[in-house]
């Protein structure tokens, strides 16, 4: 781009450069031949008036020649400035030059032959004016034939001088040569006619003696080449300029033609600009078009979407995502799905209710969002419904095949719009109950993301400051009616002492990796506790914690250190948790039945117990799972599973102990059914200290 | 019959002086005051001569008519000897000496400097002599901007003063000019001046200097080797006795006349004229009145001259 800019310019200063050059060149040569041809039109001019007067100076006898010397001086200054002209001096011009100076030459021969002129011509006008002057002063004295005689011949030699003077032909010269003799043989008794005689004849003799070199005088004045010379000289130097004017001629063509190209590429280049302009707009639009379009279905994408809901008020917006879409894909092609992804937007954009703003969108591969900007009347959920069901009604036909799809939507009306509906539209998917779900804060795992968080911090700050503390529930024997044990249950206290109102804290705790330390703690004040205190006692630990090295080593650590009340103790273990090391587990419950430590399956019942490799172990507890107790007053189901489980630990010589016992009813069934042990809070709620 | 066919044709013929020959003098020229008055100043010194003794001023004095009233110059000698040509309105003259050998005014000035038989001086040597000058060098530097004054430079200043010389309103020109009247006599000097045919020769602003012509037409004059006539510049056997006719301007106040000074009187170079070069022995009367003409020719002096 620059280095045609460069160029162009480079090529802008050539042309100037040139075109300055030739400027000056073409008004040199122009002034210069104007010059020098006005010098040779005066030079002619003042030639012609010097003729002229020449001719005045011989026709009119009281002439002045400072008319004629005028004449002269101007040609000579007029020729002197023609040869000294530099234009001419230039090479090129020499022959010109060279005739210059020959004309100046024969000028200057000629100013000569003018001054030889004038010499004659005034003795000649004299003598010719004063002869018959003279003969009409004798005719005056006439006195005799004789006298007559001499007159008339006085008449034919003034009249042959005249005709020889006007017709400057020096003929006439010689045929009056005999009347001259004949006048110089007369002789007269009278002495003034003498003298008269002499003085006539003195001057014809002076007419005739100047004559001759007035005749010369003049046929040199006329025969001299000036005139050609100079003729000569105007058409060569016009020559010479007309071939000039010829390199003018093709300077001026190519500079007209460089001035037109240039014109005509400007015209070109605006021309050109002007389409790129379009072009650039057509493309322009175009590629905005498809910046906010999806290619495939036409409808406005998700950068359409995030521009318009920065304008929106009253969002209301439902994601729809085609069930299984995949499917489809794999059945019929991926021809086929995209058919169903057209026709689907075509659909859509055909049934949203135009009266409420909708707009549809294609936001994902199989995603499609339609955007009110409206509060309305109508349960956001219920116009929902309505579309997914008009959808689920519609038959897209592919090659004569009726496919029908499913949909789900998620709806929501905060922002962000299309988090919040993707999160609604997942927990649909998650729960499979509904097919359009609303968005609210409970179904956002977001939040319980910030919620675990916060909690987590929590953890920590209370782990750190010594504010997870155990809490005892007791747990009576049914036959005694006794509180023989307690369960520690872990608490977690926030700064003013109040407790944490968690349910799954211990969830968390693994997320966090902190269970251990919590296990730890629980673990260590709780045998504090109780070193004093003559219950049994339970603590829960799982079977992560068993894995677990670290934790597993300071189990032993601390069943050590409390070895004198160690037969004390029953670990709850999870029952719901998933043992993967089997062999772990084993020699785990081995080892610490060395120190008479119990254990107890804790949750027992729920759903994923794995009976068979409890048979043979040294399972000392089955703690039933409190969704089974907490009913089994009215429940008979559950009060059969129970009796199962009942009637299985007793064969296999293990107690039994129900959880969620929260009623008299519950108890008095628990104690019916036979199950060793109770806890719930109609026997105690879990208290800091026993 | 014959004859006065005659007449009415030489009539005719003198219809066509219906031109005006004489001209009266500018009032007024164009020059360069300044350089004029450094000219005046240069005109009168007598550093421009070899050996102090001359300037222009020797052989043209304004007081003597621009020229002297002796019979040639100062220095003249048989190589060259001729009456000195006044200086007064020598501008006009077509050309300058009496044989015409310099074109102007400043190839003139130049020429009696420089030649041995008249102020002798070398260019070199009046450079030196006139950059010598404390008050020429000042002069020459206001006037002409510079340092060193060349020969040229002395020479155009000259001629700038001798421009200046030019003595106009003399009775003729006021005649021609509408604004007094002639006498009878100087009236009839004039017509005969032009009947006789004095006019085809001394005619124009200055009454001559305008052409060459031969002294002697109609009844010869002597011809002297040692006068500048035409034939000292061509060599043609016709141009001896051919000067350049002598203007007429002041006539009366610059006696002697003719090339060689041998006329002391108007009256006898007039009846000399007309006997040489018309063939005409005048009466006494014809003379006076011609006299008394040209008497009209004699003008103011050039103001240049007056302070």
């Amino acid at each position: 781009m620059f280095k045609k800019v460069y160029i162009f310019s480079l090529i802008v200063l050539l042309v100037t450069v040139m075109f300055l050059y030739f400027d000056s060149y073409t008004k040199n040569i122009i002034t210069s031949h104007e010059r020098i041809l006005r010098i040779i039109k005066t030079i002619e001019g003042l030639e012609t008036k010097v003729d002229s007067e020449i001719f005045r100076a011989g026709l009119i006898l009281y002439y002045s020649y400072d008319e004629l010397n005028r004449y002269m001086d101007e040609l000579d200054k007029q020729i002197d400035l023609l040869s000294k002209d530099k234009y001419l001096q230039k090479p090129e011009y020499a022959d010109i030059l060279n005739m210059v100076k020959s004309y100046q030459k024969l000028w200057i021969e000629k100013k000569e032959h003018i001054e030889n002129f004038k010499t004659a011509n005034s003795p000649i006008k004299n003598t010719a004016m004063y002869l018959p002057l003279l003969t009409l002063k004798f005719i005056q004295s006439v006195q005799n034939i004789s006298d007559l005689r001499y007159t008339y011949l006085l008449t034919k030699i003034v009249s042959s001088i005249y005709l020889s003077r006007n017709s400057m032909d020096l003929d006439f010269v010689f045929d009056i040569q005999r009347d001259i003799k004949k006048l110089k043989e007369y002789r007269f008794n009278d002495k003034d006619k003498e003298t008269f005689n002499q003085t006539f004849l003195s001057n014809v003799n002076t007419f005739f003696y100047f004559f001759h070199s007035y005749i010369d005088a003049i046929n040199n004045i006329l025969n001299i080449k000036t005139k050609e010379v100079l003729s000569k000289i105007e058409s060569t130097f016009s020559k010479r300029f007309r071939k000039e004017s010829r390199t003018i001629s093709m300077f001026t063509a190519v500079f007209t033609s460089m001035f037109l190209g240039g014109i005509g590429y400007i015209l070109y280049l605006l021309l050109r600009l002007e389409k790129d302009n379009k072009n650039l707009q057509k493309l322009r639009n175009t590629l905005e078009y498809s910046i906010r379009h999806d290619s495939l279905t036409d409808l406005p994408n998700r950068y359409s979407f995030e521009e318009d809901i920065k304008h929106i008020k009253n969002p209301f917006f439902i994601l729809v995502n085609i069930d299984d879409f995949r499917s489809i894909n794999d059945l019929y092609g991926t021809r086929a799905g995209d058919y169903i992804l057209w026709e689907l937007a075509r659909f859509l954009k055909s049934i949203v209710p135009e009266e409420l703003g909708g707009r549809v969108y294609r936001l994902g591969a199989d995603d499609f969002g339609i955007l009110f900007d409206m509060k309305i009347e109508m349960s956001y959920e219920e116009i929902a419904k309505q579309i997914i069901e008009r959808i689920e009604n519609h038959k897209f036909i592919y090659e004569n095949n009726e496919i029908s799809i499913s949909v789900t939507a998620g709806i929501t009306t905060r922002h962000p719009l299309l988090e919040t509906a993707d999160i609604a539209l997942k927990h649909s998917h998650k729960t499979k109950r509904s097919k359009v779900v609303v968005y609210s804060y409970e179904i956002d795992n977001k939040k319980q993301i910030e919620e675990n968080l916060k909690l987590i911090r929590a953890l920590k700050d209370a782990i750190q400051k010594d504010r997870v503390v155990p809490y005892y529930q007791p747990i009576m024997n049914n036959q005694t009616e006794k509180i023989e044990k307690y369960e520690a249950l872990i608490r977690v206290l926030d700064s003013s002492g109040n407790i944490l109102n968690v349910d799954n804290i211990l969830i968390i705790a693994k997320e966090a990796k902190l269970y251990s330390q919590l296990t730890k703690i629980m673990l260590y004040k709780t045998f504090m506790y109780f070193r004093n205190k003559n219950y049994d006692f339970s603590i829960n630990i799982s079977i992560e914690d068993i894995v677990n090295e670290s934790t597993k080593e300071y189990i032993f650590l601390i069943l050590d250190e409390f070895k004198d009340i160690s037969y004390r103790l029953t670990f709850e273990i999870l029952e719901s948790e998933e043992v993967k090391d089997y062999e772990e587990f084993i020699e785990f419950a081995k080892r610490i039945k060395e120190y008479g430590v119990k254990i107890a399956i804790d949750d027992f019942g729920r759903g994923y117990s794995n009976f068979s490799y409890l048979i043979n172990r040294d399972i000392d507890f089955f703690k039933i799972d409190g969704s089974l107790i907490k009913n089994i007053h009215k429940d008979t189901n559950a009060r059969l599973v129970v009796e199962t489980i009942v009637s299985f630990a007793k064969k296999t010589n293990i107690k039994t102990v129900a959880e969620f016992v929260n009623s008299k009813e519950v108890f008095e069934a628990v104690k019916e059914i036979g199950i060793d042990y109770s806890q719930g809070y109609y026997i105690g709620v879990p208290v800091e200290s026993v | 019959m014959i004859y006065k066919g005659l007449v009415i044709l030489i009539l005719c013929c003198s219809y066509f002086s219906i031109a005006d020959p004489i001209k009266p003098l500018p009032l007024n020229i164009e020059y360069n005051r300044e350089k004029a008055q450094l000219g005046k100043k240069l005109f009168f010194d007598k550093m421009l001569s070899r050996d102090y003794d001359l300037s222009c001023a020797s052989c043209h004095d304004p007081k003597q008519g621009g020229t002297i009233y002796t019979k040639f110059s100062p220095r003249a000698s048989e190589d060259l000897m001729s009456n000195v040509p006044t200086v007064f309105n020598a501008v006009f003259n077509f050309r300058q000496f009496w044989n015409g050998r310099a074109k102007d005014l400043y190839e003139q000035a130049s020429i009696p400097i420089l030649n041995p038989s008249e102020m002798s001086l070398t260019k070199e040597e009046l450079e030196r002599r006139i950059n010598s000058s404390k008050e020429y060098k000042k002069l020459f530097k206001d006037i002409y901007g510079v340092d060193y004054i060349s020969f040229e430079h002395v020479v155009d200043a000259i001629v700038e003063f001798e421009k200046a010389l030019i003595t106009p309103n003399s009775r003729f020109d006021k005649y021609l000019r509408g604004e007094i009247q002639l006498t009878p006599s100087e009236q009839e000097g004039f017509t005969l001046f032009k009947q006789l045919g004095c006019i085809t020769c001394h005619n124009g602003v200055n009454i001559g200097g305008n052409s060459f012509q031969k002294f002697g037409v109609v009844n010869p004059y002597k011809w002297e080797p040692y006068f500048p006539d035409r034939y000292k510049i061509t060599g043609r056997e016709e141009d001896k006795n051919v000067y350049k006719v002598p203007s007429l301007r002041n006539v009366a106040i610059t006696y002697p006349y003719f090339h060689d000074g041998s006329v002391q009187t108007l009256e006898e170079a007039v009846k000399k004229m007309a006997y040489h070069q018309l063939g005409i022995e005048l009466s006494d009367e014809e003379i006076t009145k011609i006299v008394d003409f040209l008497k009209t020719l004699t003008g103011d002096m050039p103001d240049i001259l007056k302070d």
